[in-house]
């Protein structure tokens, strides 16, 4: 895992869900991040928005909320996206990306800090964001979450603790 | 040895009261202090454990029974007891402070309480650690893990670790409620016997065995107060006995049955008081309902939501799996009703193992509080699996139905059959509709036959499915077509696939299900209950 990422902002709001990935309504998300800023309008943000790859998503309250969690955050690393930052996640979502692999930065401060299409750096070793309103600083991850992500995901993890 | 005085006698009286103890100081039999007694001329002990002044005092100081009996460590009943005794009746006239006090005293308990709501108790329990914060991650090892009919995609995930063998077979329960995914990427269930042999895995229960929460709780493989695991949201059934469910994804489980750990954040709680009794023809369904419909997602996501309150005190565990069952598709982590007399008894019927169940204390950092009043609560109905809209049967009643399905996960338990076959005795349902019965499991289609409720059921024309929720899922899927309309006891589980598919179907109690079918279009149960 790279400690130090950054990229430009996406901001969207509360009770985003990225189910609509499951109903497979879209093409591959890698090849047409068009296709991804139309599913985040589906799935609840006001109006259409502009997605690039690799852009961090910052986001408020219950990210990732309904079913198939595992096609979104797979959806997500498709698309590049190499850290949620949110208000607040739903379970299955949360489980899931941090067990692929996907590190997820809970902070009420940074949804309310950062704004759509700035550039923001990350620091996992600082825990903190910069950005253009200054630095916040998140907690930093517990000691087994840490671990998980470092090695890439559950399975790599577990692979690693068995010997294998 | 010399023979004690009568007043050195009399304070040892005061203390320790019996012959017996007094007996010990010295080294002598009871018998021998009773003769010292007799010829000193003092009579058994009379001096009360509490003085009149002690008792009056306290009285005085909190005017409570329940607030004064702490003090002295006794109970509420223990202090009113002692009030009788010195005939201290009248009702303080001054208020002292500590009457003014809103929180309670600690109540009785030694060590000063650490405000734990039940599920950070048990992590803390399980993870080793004297406490566990909100927020926290604790990497544990889970008291038991289950997997369902789709065991072969954990198995699939297993092999990819490439560990050879499960951490703990007898900690893992395997119970095939249902045919696996209809893809051919994962194991089939020959794969999954054939690797229970191989890993010696006892606890498997293969087909037709019943549904799969319902089968672990009947064969208590899980416990109160421990980590149970499963592979979907109905995981959160173990909360009705007071255990933590959690439900994972399949990876995760493969990971668990290779590691043998699992990890879990530690969620905040909701405390959810559902007050007064229910009505005649009101069931656990209805309260299940309208409690869903009152939790908001900000209620209910990655929160633990524990049920308290008299109403939920008194309810059977069949009711508590009902309700449990009617939250778990809110989002949250677990539901929790903390352990007491009824699981206890629920218990004891199969088990003779020791188990450590844990409470909240009284004083817990709640997230939210929801309190529910049942007393006036009228059988509801849930459209579409759409919980903002549970409304009244007398709403909704006179709407044709082509199809009712009762029992399943959610009501699938003897006490439903009771009350379905309490309706159906000595009727015969709507021609107009078509009525199946999923039992919950074959111990509950075994007792229900004893019980002659199968026998009322096929009389009145209802068809009796298998148990397990395959069985389930066809009475959902396969009869219901298009433009028609079915009312369902299950839970939104089953019913995913036929609102998906845009067919109608409603949610209710076994009783309104029952009335239901007798008369083809929805109905009130109320005038079938005696």
């Amino acid at each position: 895992m790279n400690r130090k990422i950054g990229g430009r902002v996406l901001r969207l709001g509360r009770d985003i869900t990225l189910e609509w990935i499951a109903l497979q309504q879209c093409p591959p998300l890698g090849e047409a991040p068009e296709a991804f800023s139309q599913l985040l309008e589906a799935g609840g943000s006001r109006q259409k928005r502009d997605f690039r790859k690799g852009d961090v998503i910052v986001a408020g309250g219950n990210f990732g909320m309904g079913q198939e969690p595992q096609l979104a955050v797979q959806a997500l690393k498709a698309a590049e996206v190499p850290c949620v930052v949110a208000a607040s996640f739903a379970r299955a979502f949360y489980r899931c990306a941090i067990n692929q692999g996907l590190p997820l930065i809970e902070s009420l401060q940074a949804h309310e800090k950062i704004s759509d299409g700035e550039t923001v750096s990350i620091d996992f070793d600082k825990w903190e964001i910069n950005c253009k309103r200054g630095a916040i600083s998140f907690p930093s991850f517990p000691e087994i979450i840490g671990k998980i992500i470092e090695s890439g995901g559950l399975i790599p993890y577990a692979k690693k603790s068995i010997g294998k | 040895m010399r023979i004690p005085k009568k007043k050195e006698l009399l304070e040892l009286q005061r203390k320790y009261r019996t012959d017996k103890k007094i007996g010990e100081v010295y080294g002598v039999p009871a018998r021998l202090v009773a003769y010292w007694r007799a010829k000193k001329k003092i009579g058994a002990y009379s001096f009360p454990k509490y003085s009149e002044e002690k008792i009056q005092e306290l009285w005085d100081r909190y005017g409570d029974d329940a607030k004064a009996g702490v003090e002295l460590n006794i109970s509420r009943a223990g202090f009113r007891q002692w009030r009788r005794r010195y005939d201290v009746n009248q009702k303080p006239l001054q208020l002292k402070l500590e009457q003014l006090e809103l929180a309670l005293p600690d109540t009785g308990r030694r060590k000063a309480s650490r405000k734990e709501t039940i599920v950070q108790k048990i992590l803390a329990r399980k993870s080793g650690l004297k406490k566990v914060e909100v927020g926290d991650v604790v990497y544990i090892e889970p008291d038991l893990a289950v997997s369902h009919g789709n065991a072969g995609r954990v198995i699939h995930f297993f092999d990819l670790l490439g560990a050879a063998k499960v951490w703990e077979p007898g900690k893992i329960v395997v119970v095939l409620d249902r045919i696996g995914a209809e893809d051919d990427h994962f194991p089939s269930h020959r794969a999954v016997r054939e690797f229970i042999k191989k890993q010696k895995i006892r606890n498997f229960y293969d087909i037709g065995s019943g549904i799969c929460y319902q089968v672990v709780l009947e064969n208590s493989h899980v416990l109160p107060g421990q980590v149970a695991l499963g592979v979907d949201s109905q995981a959160i059934n173990f909360g009705a006995i007071g255990a933590l469910g959690a439900s994972l994804g399949y990876e995760e489980m493969a990971a668990a049955w290779a590691t043998g750990r699992v990890w879990l954040k530690v969620p905040e709680a909701t405390r959810v008081v559902i007050n007064g009794r229910t009505a005649r023809g009101v069931s656990a369904k209805d309260v299940a309902l309208v409690l869903r419909h009152d939790l908001s997602p900000g209620n209910t996501t990655y929160r633990a939501i524990e049920i308290h309150g008299p109403a939920a005190a008194s309810m059977p565990i069949s009711d508590r799996l009902t309700i449990t069952n009617c939250i778990s598709s809110s989002g949250c982590k677990a539901v929790i009703v903390p352990f007491d007399d009824v699981a206890a008894r629920f218990l004891r019927r199969t088990i003779k193992a020791r188990f450590a169940p844990l409470a909240a204390d009284t004083d817990a950092a709640y997230a939210d509080e929801v309190e529910l009043d049942i007393s006036y609560l009228t059988p509801q109905v849930a459209h579409n699996n759409d919980f903002e809209n549970v409304q009244p049967v007398e709403e909704v009643s006179g709407r044709r139905i082509d199809q009712v399905i009762l029992g399943c996960c959610a009501n699938g338990r003897i006490e439903d059959f009771e009350v379905m076959a309490r309706i159906l005795r000595g009727r015969h349902i709507s021609r107009e509709v078509r009525t199946m019965v999923v039992p919950g499991s074959r111990k509950v289609l075994s007792e229900a036959l004893d019980r002659g409720f199968i026998r009322t059921l096929i009389d009145s024309g209802c068809i009796i499915m298998s148990p397990g929720c395959s069985s389930c899922a066809e009475a959902h899927s396969k009869f219901i077509e298009s433009g028609e309309r079915a009312l369902t006891t299950g839970n939104p589980n089953c019913t995913e696939d036929l609102v998906a598919a845009s067919r109608e179907i409603y949610m209710a109690s076994p009783a309104t299900a029952a009335a239901t079918a007798l008369e083809g279009v929805i109905a009130d149960p109320r005038k079938y209950v005696k």
